[in-house]
């Protein structure tokens, strides 16, 4: 599919009402303080498991460079530039909703699946499919030193869908990727789809 | 070793064998995608139309030359692609009997209803490209391998000179592909085949180089952005997800079948009985037999 994605490449705006939104966002909440004070006490006689972190996780939310304008495709009158505001909400509410749900997983918790996942989903994957995006992200054992999401969509009159591409980098050095995909829901963002991602996926 | 126990050790090793399949099956799989809704048949128009860009008209309203009716098996595990011919002379609402590919002049609600009257199906969604939708989709894919039967020529559209054989079509040649009747010894219906068949190669080549869940939302982008439709995006993401794990051998085309005849001094095709058996095929089990499909 590299070749799907040169193409688009071309057409890729990176959204400067985005980035600004999303700039904004990374400093309202980011942590007092830095992610490496998450890391285990070194000061540790024996080794116990690490305790979970109290630090609440505020992933970094990168402007996608694949947004797809849906109106007036086929006449490709539609001009290319970024999405409007009319996203910016949803895409919000994906972001704080990852962080929420990785915040759960690094304290122990289920994850915040059953909020968002769409009837039939969860129930099509195995325990180890739904281990890719919950704790294979994080847990306890590997709480989130950082977070970055890689946000890209598509849109008419409002949001489409929204591909969220999350790269975890844990305390203990790992790092770990997942792709969800959200759409509208009733009650917010609904999930649809999620599977592994290469790292690199979400390398700006 | 009794032949009891040698029955229960043959058993376990066929289980162990079936249980690996499955694991192996499970662990290879790219993503978790919610299912489509609902426990029937899903039916999607797929409409080529001869309008829009680069030509002045919009697509929407142009004629119908590619018409073709995808079903979704109703335990989704199965394609069936029912191909009309454009000259096939049917029922459209509102316009009385005149060829199928008149019935989008009058817009793809109207295509759409044409295809449930005349199939009897429940059509769910309608999909939809012009000329430049399809060039730009193919290139974007960086082409689709397609083994060309004849030599197609296009002089006044596309261009192309295609030499028969295996090749990697861009853009304006598989339009050439599907859209030269003229030197084809089948004419239209052997035009109308080639888009199934280009359909298929298309799905048989993404499904092999689409590799997780970005790829596939890259090439659900790539679908929404030169393609209208009346598919729900989240709809569109379960169907995209759904059609890269049915596999190629589950696919299954067929052209309606027809006789050249005339209607009004234009020359026509009759839908035959053996249309009406594949349509009532198709509303019974929501899928083709392999032995129906076309060569």
């Amino acid at each position: 599919m590299r070749s799907v994605h040169r193409p688009l490449l071309r057409l890729a705006t990176v959204l400067a009402v985005l980035a600004a939104a999303c700039a904004t966002a990374g400093d309202d909440d980011a942590p007092d303080v830095p992610a490496a004070s998450t890391a285990p006490s070194a000061s540790a006689s024996t080794s116990p498991p690490p305790e979970p972190s109290a630090t609440p996780v505020a992933g970094e939310r990168l402007p996608g460079a694949h947004w797809v304008d849906s109106t007036g495709l086929l006449t490709h009158a539609a001009p290319e530039v970024g999405p409007p505001d009319t996203v910016l909400p949803f895409v919000h509410a994906v972001g704080d909703w990852l962080d929420a749900h990785l915040d759960d997983l690094q304290r122990g918790g289920p994850g915040r699946l059953d909020d968002v996942a769409v009837d039939g989903l969860l129930v099509a994957a195995t325990d180890e499919e739904l281990a890719v995006v919950t704790s294979a992200l994080a847990s306890p054992d590997a709480p989130v030193a950082s977070a970055r999401y890689r946000l890209d969509g598509s849109y008419a009159d409002a949001t489409e869908w929204l591909t969220a591409t999350v790269e975890v980098t844990s305390t203990t050095g790992s790092t770990r990727a997942a792709t969800m995909v959200f759409v509208p829901g009733d009650g917010g963002p609904a999930l649809v789809l999620f599977g592994p991602a290469e790292p690199p996926e979400v390398a700006s | 070793m009794t032949g009891p126990a040698r029955r229960l050790a043959l058993a376990l090793a066929v289980l162990q064998v079936v249980v690996l399949a499955a694991a192996s099956a499970t662990a290879a799989r790219r993503w978790v995608a919610a299912p489509l809704d609902g426990d029937d048949a899903y039916v999607l128009l797929v409409l080529g139309s001869d309008e829009g860009p680069p030509r002045p008209g919009s697509a929407r309203t142009g004629r119908a030359d590619g018409f073709h009716l995808l079903v979704v098996a109703p335990a989704h595990d199965a394609v069936s692609i029912l191909s009309f011919p454009r000259d096939s002379y049917v029922a459209v609402p509102g316009a009385g009997r005149t060829k199928i590919n008149a019935s989008l002049v009058r817009g793809p609600e109207t295509a759409l209803a044409t295809a449930e009257l005349v199939s009897g199906l429940e059509v769910d969604d309608w999909i939809l490209t012009g000329f430049h939708g399809l060039i730009a989709a193919v290139d974007e894919l960086g082409g689709v391998t397609v083994d060309v039967e004849q030599r197609l020529y296009d002089p006044v559209g596309a261009s192309s000179d295609l030499q028969p054989g295996v090749q990697r079509l861009d853009g304006w040649q598989a339009l050439t592909y599907t859209r030269d009747r003229k030197s084809r010894s089948d004419g239209d219906i052997g035009r109308t085949e080639s888009h199934a068949r280009l359909l298929q190669a298309g799905h048989e080549q993404v499904r092999a180089e689409v590799a997780g869940a970005a790829d596939l939302m890259r090439l659900v982008s790539l679908i929404r952005r030169h393609t209208e439709s009346s598919i729900p995006a989240d709809r569109l993401v379960r169907l995209t997800a759904l059609a890269l794990e049915i596999p190629p051998a589950q696919v299954v085309r067929q052209v309606v079948p027809g006789r050249i005849g005339s209607a009004g001094g234009a020359s026509v095709i009759h839908l035959t009985p053996a249309a009406e058996a594949l349509f009532a095929q198709l509303r019974l089990t929501g899928r083709l037999a392999a032995g129906d499909a076309a060569s």
